[in-house]
């Protein structure tokens, strides 16, 4: 179920570029000078050492620029975007550097914290599944409590109920999520069964709530079982 | 006349292989961009999702995700009429419950019915190889090895 909508993407400025193009402005320069100097001379040793140049100069110059654990030091502004399935919704800008033994682009730790910190925020607004899944959460944190107080067996359905609820739904998105790497894989963007399905975890999980807080009034068993059976109604219509 | 040659020659042969190695280097660069992004996305994804997990115990986690197997095929259950729907209802019932009240024992039998059912799984090479019967039995006995534990439980709670 792809109940995730926040994803992130790394543009690298052009500036990067500019080291090795200026690298190569230079072999360019070196090795037409050379062969050119050696078209002009007509001792042997020289145009020896010549053709000797530049097979060295060539062979620094491709490994310099071909393999990454032995590259110029790579290090610049890159706009990080947050965006969910239509549009851009932020820009950051954050120092990324190469890290030459792991031969990976990384970002520096503070950049990291803020993009982190962007993408919760982010979600804590726009994405419906994890409101709820922290609402459930939250009241699994309060049922365990509940139960552990006063050993209710409605009270232990109870939290059965919204464990089986949780722990399905996160299984579900988070199997998504990482099947969606492989090709073909779909539903790419929620559809409106998503939407539906979030309706209803929302309307078992208030009911849920509701039974919870009234738990102090004499009529907390009719509650109780009211929003236990809506919870396996959710349950059963769950097609995974 | 070979020396006009050999003078555009060495001209053009650097100017070539520069053109070559940087668009090697653009080819590099871009894939880092893109391994870049893949992790911090995968590991504001993995944040994400360990701060709406109730435990981070693996063990637990586990416990808690074996129902996941179960609960996507009931619907399918229900419609085949291996099982009523009060009976589905019951079952999730009982299955709460005992999740909460025997833990190990629930967790035993759940074990045993996906164990059997990845069996009988295994063998599917095509839509028209689904088993029936054998799907309708597996679970029929598990839901009685369920209603067998709750009332077991019952009996001792009360």
């Amino acid at each position: 179920m792809r109940f995730f909508n926040t994803f992130i993407r790394v543009m690298l400025p052009k500036e990067i570029a500019r080291k090795s193009q200026v690298l190569s402005l230079l072999y360019v320069l070196s090795f037409s000078a050379l062969m050119i100097s050696t078209l002009y001379t007509n001792s042997i040793p020289q145009a020896v050492l010549a053709l000797l140049g530049t097979i060295y100069m060539t062979s620094y110059y491709t490994n310099k620029l071909t393999s990454p654990n032995r590259f110029l030091p790579l290090r610049g502004e890159a706009s990080v975007l947050v965006h969910d399935f239509t549009d851009v919704r932020h820009t950051l800008k954050a120092t990324v550097t190469l890290d030459r033994e792991q031969q990976k682009l990384v970002l520096t730790p503070d950049d990291q914290i803020k993009v982190q910190q962007l993408f919760l925020q982010q979600n804590a607004e726009t994405n419906d599944f994890y409101r709820l899944m922290l609402q459930a959460k939250a009241q699994y944190e309060q049922l365990t409590a509940l139960y552990a107080a006063n050993r209710d067996v409605q009270v232990a359905e109870a939290l059965g109920l919204v464990t089986l609820l949780h722990s399905h739904f996160i299984h579900g998105a988070e199997f998504t999520e990482r099947a969606l790497a492989l090709p073909n894989s779909f539903p790419r963007k929620p559809t409106e069964a998503h939407t539906y399905i979030l309706q209803l975890i929302r309307i078992a999980l208030n009911r849920m709530d509701e039974a919870i807080t009234h738990y102090e009034n004499p009529e907390r068993e009719e509650q109780f079982t009211k929003a236990n059976a809506k919870m396996r109604e959710t349950l059963r219509y769950v097609q995974g | 006349m070979y020396t006009t040659v050999l003078l555009i020659l060495s001209v053009l042969l650097p100017i070539a292989l520069a053109w070559k190695t940087l668009h090697v280097w653009k080819k590099i660069v871009l894939r880092l961009q893109w391994q870049c992004q893949r992790d911090l996305q995968s590991e504001l994804l993995r944040n994400l999702i360990s701060r709406m997990q109730v435990t981070h115990d693996v063990q637990q986690q586990s416990h808690h995700k074996i129902m996941s197997y179960i609960l996507p095929r009931l619907p399918r259950y229900i419609s085949e009429r291996a099982v009523t729907e009060q009976e589905v209802d019951d079952f999730l019932r009982y299955t709460a419950t005992l999740q909460v009240i025997a833990q190990e024992p629930l967790l035993t039998l759940t074990q045993r019915f996906v164990n059997e059912h990845t069996t009988v799984r295994k063998n599917y090479r095509r839509p028209e190889d689904y088993d029936t019967v054998k799907e309708h039995e597996l679970f029929r006995q598990y839901y009685r090895d369920v209603q067998m534990l709750w009332k077991e439980q019952q009996n001792a709670l009360f």
